[in-house]
């Protein structure tokens, strides 16, 4: 369970800002936002290394500091940094922090890096950014974590192993009981697997939601610009006239039925957050 | 928690590592420096001064290079990635303490090697092999534990950096640490090399003068860069925020009371 209330942090000169989620285990979760929104400082609360200035936070049942041993034993994490030592082989990096560990199971790390192509005795610093990214994600598992927080690992992996990731991660959590966030700006790979979104906008939650409720409670829907302004303006988030018909993003209810002439689709992720990146001041979601 | 740092320590010698020191840059001109004056010794006609030059900067440099020899060299004390490991406050805290003393360590060791393989060429004098070690020593409090105390939001020294005068150590002070301690060995070297029969004028007594004096002035520096300090560069460097200065650098006090009690 992830429990968040109200959590405030100063960054320098950002503020991330009455954060509150309350997440049961079993899921995965996209984390999603602008660029410079705050997803990688919530991350980087999640994992304890920034400590909040105000609110409260509770991870598994545990709280740091007092639990902060623990819930680093239970938290596996990838990162877009390098953090391990250039001149040691992934083994060496992979038995050097390992040991920290209670968990630690380099029999099972071996195995991951065999199927990731990945050769143990290869030194650290000669791996491409895809190859590192491979390299934390084993030994983010190497220590059977119950949580995993992945900050935009799949951006730099190619496509047969993307598929591998998303299927490793629907593994990881199949018994209901692990967790994983995925900070990402691949929104395809979220509509595949993701089961909750959280969308952030200048240090804030905008919204957080089960998958399926936001399928349900949105659409897209396309037509004819004149048609297009027969919708009721107070259900319309977004509105886009396009090159061959007008799009918009509206708030639909179960009892809502649309003429034909209409387009019609749930929205993907991306279509979400390209409508809500675009509604205008004040347009509530 | 001495085994798990010491046993980082050891799985992370190799000789690539030295890039890490926080100084390198600098060292690696002092070297190249030190080089160029050797090997223009036929312009200097052979009166001692550069052999001077380059056997006093192998004494003073050797030890700190040979420290660097590890993932120690690097100027966190804590990476990144021992922030996620599992540890409690108080072991990253006591982990970091390990670090300090082996860090601090290796660089009197390795004083102390040199020190018996200088005395092979110049003879052994036991207050000259504890001496210069101990200056290393001071080099070593100063640098690890004469850090640059930070500032919070508000502008505030945290308590547990604060000496009775609420003051922080200013960089000056533990620079002024390392100059004195060199200087200290750059005198016996000197002494060691009679390098006093090439005729500049001074004699056996100024030189054990100005090496006591400097010797002094070390001391003292350290003493006043260490008190207090030391405690605070535990908790700041087992503190992720300060650690990579998450917040920022704010701005420091520019004025500093030395003799304040």
């Amino acid at each position: 369970m992830i429990k968040l209330d109200k959590i405030s942090k100063l960054i320098g000169t950002f503020l991330l800002r009455d954060i509150s989620l309350e997440i049961p285990e079993g899921y995965i979760i996209g984390l999603v936002g602008a660029n410079g929104c705050g997803k990688t400082s919530l991350l980087h609360v999640l994992m304890g290394l920034y400590k909040p200035d105000s609110g409260n936070m509770e991870l598994m049942g545990m709280k740091y500091p007092e639990d902060e041993a623990k819930l680093h034993d239970s938290i596996g994490v990838v990162l877009q940094e390098r953090l391990y030592e250039d001149y040691m082989t992934l083994q060496e990096n992979a038995a050097y922090y390992g040991r920290f560990y209670s968990n630690y199971d380099e029999a099972y790390l071996m195995e991951m890096l065999k199927s990731y192509d990945l050769d143990p005795k290869r030194k650290y610093k000669g791996l491409s950014k895809g190859e590192e990214l491979k390299f934390q994600f084993a030994c983010a598992l190497a220590h059977h974590p119950k949580f995993l927080i992945l900050d935009e690992p799949t951006g730099n992996f190619d496509p047969e192993f993307r598929d591998e990731f998303l299927g490793a991660l629907k593994n990881f959590i199949a018994d209901g009981e692990h967790t994983v966030i995925l900070a990402t700006h691949l929104t395809d790979d979220l509509d595949k697997i993701a089961d909750y979104l959280i969308y952030m906008e200048k240090g804030s939650i905008l919204t957080a939601m089960d998958i399926e409720e936001l399928r349900s409670k949105y659409r897209i829907v396309a037509g004819e610009d004149y048609r297009m302004k027969l919708l009721p303006e107070q259900r319309i988030i977004h509105m886009e006239k396009g090159e061959f018909a007008t799009k918009a993003l509206i708030r639909h209810r179960q009892i809502d039925t649309y003429d034909a002439s209409y387009t019609v689709s749930a929205p993907t992720i991306e279509e979400f957050m390209y409508f809500v990146t675009k509604r205008a001041k004040g347009v509530e979601i | 928690m001495m085994k798990q740092a010491w046993r980082s320590y050891l799985a992370s010698l190799h000789p690539r590592n030295i890039k890490k020191l926080r100084e390198s840059a600098a060292y690696a001109w002092f070297y190249i420096i030190m080089l160029f004056i050797y090997a223009a010794t036929s312009l200097l006609q052979d009166n001692g001064y550069a052999d001077f030059v380059c056997l006093a900067a192998v004494r003073m440099l050797l030890p700190l290079g040979l420290m660097g020899w590890s993932n120690l060299g690097s100027k966190y004390l804590m990476p990144k990635v021992m922030f996620l490991c599992p540890m409690k406050e108080e072991e990253r805290r006591e982990y970091v303490n390990c670090v300090l003393v082996i860090k601090i360590g290796m660089m009197v060791l390795s004083s102390l090697c040199v020190e018996l393989v200088w005395s092979i060429f110049f003879g052994f004098r036991l207050w000259e092999v504890l001496l210069v070690p101990f200056h290393f020593l001071l080099i070593g409090l100063a640098e690890y534990a004469g850090y640059e105390v930070k500032r919070d939001e508000k502008g505030q020294i945290p308590s547990v950096a604060k000496d009775k005068r609420g003051n922080r150590v200013p960089i000056w002070m533990n620079s002024m640490v390392a100059v004195c301690a060199l200087l200290f060995i750059a005198f016996i070297t000197s002494y060691d090399m009679d390098i006093l029969k090439y005729g500049h004028g001074m004699g056996e007594e100024a030189m054990f003068f100005f090496a006591g004096v400097a010797m002094t002035f070390a001391i003292f520096f350290a003493y006043k860069t260490v008190k207090g300090q030391y405690k605070y560069v535990i908790e700041q460097s087992s503190d992720y925020e300060l650690h990579f200065n998450v917040k920022g650098k704010v701005e420091s006090p520019k004025k500093y009371d030395l003799f304040a009690k």
